[in-house]
């Protein structure tokens, strides 16, 4: 078997492996949030679904490592599967809770009236509408397993665990060998090509609507509740993981100008990124670009080191191009699905909504903007750009390609330090967590926004 | 005690109060009236066991019902919509009211096909919820609310989705159903002259109080209280 047939092997086996327990994890989580809605717990666990989304990944990683590295080896198939399951397995809870929205809430009281057990709704009711869903995100998650880079070059690596993002990396960055990165990445490139040759003939349209609950009356099965439990252990293990060891370091840790310095690299990078990636959003959303539908299914689709590698070649030929230009443009093609996903919905809405009132008072352009959509787009805004702010500072497959101006940026000294200064990592996670839940609060901080566009 | 007997029946929600006290004999056909945000979905889910009294008794020949979950009352509550599964065939909707796993025996099956007859839709019994019109069905769900016995049959809003034709063919059809099966039948719905045929006793809400009870022709041809006559503007008969 070559080399180059066992990576791809690698990457698809650990993909199907990491879905086949991450969406069976997600679904009964969100089938026990949504249950239980209205239990304390559950609540909460609703509210903070959306966390390992803005964490970084590295954070989870670091914590992933310290909570489970006692219990077996996380370095091997299995962390990767299992790491896998606990960054994603949210993901899945939180795409397939919007899906239940779906079941009309008669079909629950019917059941009920029926007598109807708990595995009888799951046939009955559940099931038959959540099919598409449960397939929908089953494909996301495997799109995006395939693509994981930061996750892989941590937990894996090694000529026996190497997908074909990491390949590629190694081929560029450990062997310098750009003719052997050169023919991974066109492997890359034709795995990317079928992945949406095949979303498009599944029809697969994620959708970027916020988290919205069901509304029928709670209804209790065994082991739901403590699965609400396992789901707070899931989202929280890893960040708890990071924050405590890290006071322990920190005296140390904080006396070091080169936490600071990446600090202050890693800011500059994420203050110029975020909001030109919302403006950018806002732009395809406005004009409603041809380039919007398709957009929003590059989050899952285009594999970080495809985009590395395309504009590492591309830096090499223009040498007298910074290389911060590339890294914000890596980060901006990162994060642009995010924030377009995001704006894409509420706009649609307001423009539905008020489009005909604005045009039949004969507002311009500009003034349909500042009087109907700023007030009323406010909050999503401030959302994408909270997000993009928050996704760029946590971002690492952009530093991995390519140099920040001065300092290593906070991402890849946290990836130095896991290695060798495990305790000082901590810190920096911890400062890198801080940071990336500051920037993402800001701007509903600044732009004080409440939701509007519900009463509206 | 042959009867239906709500006891200081009291709900709140949100800014919405419901309380009242009635008593409807057994085999009693109760039309129930008044605004949209009255209370008559709520009464009727407050009845089915999908909402819980803050207090009050629900007495149905006198035993208390009020905690007993909502498979264990006697009725059955149908909805203005979503009464079938899609993805069922009507066959296998009607037969989910005696058996959620759809292993039926022979005898079963018998009783499946009378019901299906009864209520006029056995040739279609093989066709799925989005091959059949509002009214067939509302006829297939009623099918099975007939099958599982309850003696309470509650309707929320049954003539809403459909055209004035099916909505006469729906109350003969009810009221046929009623004789035979000597149901106890509360009805809510916005066309009150139409259904007062089919009713002997009329309920009005008021955000969520009782305001007038009595015979419908009586209160709907000659009505007294002036929150009664402004429901009804010039409707009334």
């Amino acid at each position: 078997m070559s080399y180059a047939f066992y990576v791809f092997w690698f990457t698809v086996k650990q993909s199907i492996l990491s879905v086949l327990f991450t969406v069976p994890i997600g679904g009964l989580i969100a089938r026990a949030l949504v249950w239980n809605h209205t239990w304390l717990p559950a609540r909460l666990c609703l509210k903070v679904l959306g966390l390992p989304f803005i964490t970084p990944a590295l954070v989870g990683i670091l914590g992933f490592i310290a909570l489970f590295s006692a219990f077996f080896n996380v370095y091997s198939l299995s962390g990767i599967i299992m790491a896998h399951v606990v960054f994603f397995s949210p993901f899945v809870a939180h795409y397939m809770i919007n899906a239940w929205r779906f079941i009309p809430e008669e079909h629950y009281r019917l059941a009920s009236q029926l007598h109807f057990s708990s595995a009888h709704i799951l046939y009955f009711v559940e099931l038959p509408q959540l099919r598409k869903a449960l397939l929908e995100v089953s494909w996301i998650c495997f799109c995006l397993f395939l693509n994981s880079f930061t996750l892989i070059m941590v937990l894996g690596g090694g000529p026996q665990k190497t997908t074909l993002s990491m390949a590629i990396y190694q081929s560029l960055f450990f062997f310098y060998d750009p003719e052997e990165g050169f023919k991974f990445g066109s492997l890359q490139f034709l795995l990317t090509l079928s992945l949406i040759f095949l979303t498009c003939l599944f029809k697969v349209r994620p959708s970027g609507k916020s988290l919205k609950t069901p509304s029928f009356p709670p209804l209790t099965a065994p082991f739901q509740r403590p699965l609400v439990w396992a789901a707070l252990l899931l989202i929280f293990s890893p960040i708890v993981a990071v924050i405590f060891p890290s006071f322990k370091a920190a005296p140390m840790a904080l006396q070091n100008p080169l936490l600071w310095q990446s600090l202050g690299a890693s800011l500059s990078t994420s203050i110029w990124v975020g909001p030109l990636s919302v403006l950018l959003a806002m732009a395809l959303v406005s004009t409603q670009s041809v380039f919007g539908k398709p957009l929003a299914t590059l989050y899952f689709l285009l594999p970080p080191t495809l985009i590395g590698t395309l504009l590492f070649f591309l830096s090499l030929k223009t040498p007298y191009i910074p290389s911060t230009f590339f890294l914000g443009v890596m980060q901006i093609l990162y994060i642009l699905p995010f924030s377009y996903s995001l704006l894409v919905s509420p706009h649609r809405s307001v423009k539905e909504t008020y489009g005909p009132i604005a045009l039949s008072l004969g507002l311009s352009r500009l003034q349909s903007f500042l009087l109907v959509e700023w007030p009323l787009l406010k909050k999503p805004i401030a959302t994408a750009l909270g997000m993009s702010c928050a996704l760029s500072i946590g971002n690492f497959a952009s530093l991995a390609f390519f140099e920040n101006s001065g300092a290593p940026g906070l991402t890849k000294l946290l990836y130095e330090q896991m290695g060798r200064h495990f305790n000082e990592g901590m810190v920096t996670a911890f400062l890198l967590l801080i940071f990336c839940y500051f920037l993402y609060q800001l701007p509903q901080w600044i732009l004080k926004t409440h939701d509007r566009t519900a009463s509206a | 005690m042959t009867e239906l007997h709500l006891h200081n029946l009291t709900f709140e929600r949100q800014g919405f109060s419901l309380e009242l006290s009635t008593v409807l004999p057994k085999g009693s056909r109760t039309l129930l009236v008044g605004a949209s945000g009255a209370g008559k979905s709520t009464l009727l889910s407050l009845l089915a066991g999908f909402l819980m009294p803050k207090r009050g008794q629900i007495v149905w020949e006198g035993r208390n019902i009020e905690d007993l979950p909502p498979q264990k009352r006697p009725l059955t509550l149908l909805f203005q919509d979503h009464n079938l599964f899609p993805h069922l065939s009507a066959w296998n909707n009607v037969a989910l009211g005696l058996k959620p796993s759809l292993k039926v025996n022979a005898e079963e099956k018998d009783k499946i096909q009378d019901i299906l007859e009864k209520v006029g839709i056995y040739t279609l019994r093989e066709r799925y919820p989005h091959e059949l019109s509002g009214g067939e069905r509302q006829r297939v769900a009623l099918a099975r609310s007939l099958l599982r016995e309850t003696p309470l049959l509650l309707l929320d809003e049954p003539l809403g989705p459909l055209g004035p034709g099916l909505r006469k063919d729906m109350l003969d059809l009810l009221s046929t159903v009623c004789d035979e099966f000597q149901l106890t039948l509360i009805l809510t719905t916005h066309q009150p002259e139409e259904a007062m045929s089919l009713t002997d006793h009329m309920l009005f809400l008021e955000e969520g109080k009782i305001i007038e009870e009595g015979k419908p022709l009586h209160l709907l041809k000659a009505p007294t209280h002036p929150l009664l006559r402004a429901y009804l503007g010039n409707r009334s008969v």
